[in-house]
């Protein structure tokens, strides 16, 4: 238990301006850079960071430093972020991605395609255009660094499932990354392989 | 080891999270296979450079944004959580016994009553019961026998509404097993049963006035 969360906590709920602007200033980067990425949109990001904030100061009496106050507000932010996304439009997403579970494991190429530094604002992205189930397992495991047991507890998904998610993912950034880096005029490989085909 | 099985380690792989004997397994056929060698540093490099992307600052008005929010609930009724749903479930069977054409069917359950008389404690499962109780008399309206058939669109968008709501409500009660008490479960679980009691409303009422129509043609 930390008594320094406890010690904010109870400033904040007792009404304490400053120490909830503190509260705020802290974490609010880390949340954002999750629940942008999470939702691949920079405005709904910011609506959501404010209702999770708004959230945390109505939940504050809830709290009872159990995990520290990021983990806390880490928690009221992925699900602010999995009830957006639902509320978003899952079908329309789940569809997609059932076309996206067919994505064979392919290494087309016998070298290295994905640049050895790949640049931050590339990287965001193809992360933003990944399908929202696979990108949410991604930015949980390989961007916040949780394990595979983690991430199914915070998605209520399988183990499984989390590891197929993660793999979807990294194979459809592998293409997005190799797609961007491919020269001015060159076919795109499926074009290629379309054209050989006929 | 071929390249299917190693399709299916590569990740562990580079995660470091095989045993030490996959993990030379693993190693051996990336030694001898160039594209599963390729694929496994293009993934480790994709993993690598994930693990740099930081903390993003929002922009100033966000921070503004709350302080106004916050300002303006102050000087509201304080709410508390899921128990601002509370008056929610308490009102839907008089709700829903307000519709003329399920009000012939259904008796109108006090909710109401009940849920200002038990203890903070048991409000939970009370308000889960009152919308369940909703949930089930609506549902069953909207099968019966004689009950009109939705236009396809409007089915096609109801199921489908159903069926995320369901996964919804699912999961909250999945979560809620392990950690009966955690608020944030409680929270998704009857919004989620919230708006399905709204959504059954809608289509009861689209029943509703189907029939009303038949009936107008067919006096």
């Amino acid at each position: 238990m930390n008594q320094a969360d406890l010690d904010v906590a109870r400033r904040c709920r007792a009404g304490d301006p400053a120490a909830f602007e503190a509260l705020y200033r802290t974490h609010a980067g880390r949340l954002f850079g999750l629940v942008s990425r999470m939702l691949g949109s920079a405005p709904e990001a910011e609506d959501v960071l404010q209702e999770i904030f708004v959230s945390a100061h109505r939940k504050m009496g809830g709290f009872r430093g159990e995990s520290s106050l990021g983990t806390w507000l880490y928690r009221i932010a992925v699900n602010h972020c999995l009830d957006q996304l639902r509320s978003r439009g899952a079908r329309m997403a789940r569809a997609t991605e059932s076309l996206d579970q067919e994505e064979a494991f392919e290494p087309a190429s016998a070298e290295p395609a994905v640049p050895s530094a790949i640049s931050r604002i590339d990287l965001e992205r193809a992360i933003a255009q990944l399908p929202h189930g696979c990108r949410a397992a991604f930015i949980l495991h390989d961007v916040e660094g949780l394990d595979h047991r983690e991430v199914a507890e915070t998605l209520g998904i399988s183990e499984g499932t989390s590891k197929s998610q993660v793999h979807k993912a990294r194979m459809r950034l592998r293409r997005l990354l190799t797609a961007r880096i491919r020269k001015p005029g060159a076919a795109h490989p499926q074009l290629v392989k379309l054209v050989k085909a006929l | 080891m071929t390249c299917d099985d190693a399709a299916l380690l590569i990740d562990d792989h580079v995660d470091g999270s095989c045993d030490p004997v996959t993990a030379a397994a693993v190693g051996r056929h990336l030694s001898t296979c160039e594209r599963c060698r390729a694929v496994a540093a293009d993934l480790s490099r994709i993993r690598a450079a994930a693990r740099t992307l930081g903390p993003v600052a929002p922009p100033e008005h966000v921070w503004a944004g709350i302080q106004a929010t916050l300002q303006a609930q102050d000087t509201e009724a304080p709410s508390a959580g899921w128990r601002q749903l509370l008056p929610a479930a308490a009102g839907f069977a008089l709700i829903v016994s307000g519709l003329s054409w399920v009000g012939m069917r259904l008796p109108a359950a006090p909710v109401g009553v009940q849920l200002a008389e038990v203890q903070a404690d048991d409000q939970f499962q009370q308000a889960e019961a009152a919308y369940q109780t909703a949930i089930d008399d609506l549902e069953l309206i909207a099968t019966e026998a004689d009950a009109p058939a939705l236009a396809e669109p409007a089915f096609v968008a109801l199921h489908a509404s159903l069926v995320d709501l369901d996964e919804a409500i699912d999961e909250a009660r999945e979560r809620l097993s392990v950690e009966p008490d955690d608020e944030f479960s409680q929270d998704s679980l009857l919004t989620a049963l919230d708006n399905k009691v709204v959504l059954l409303q809608d289509a009861v009422a689209l029943l509703d006035q189907d029939r009303t129509d038949i009936e107008g043609l067919n006096p």
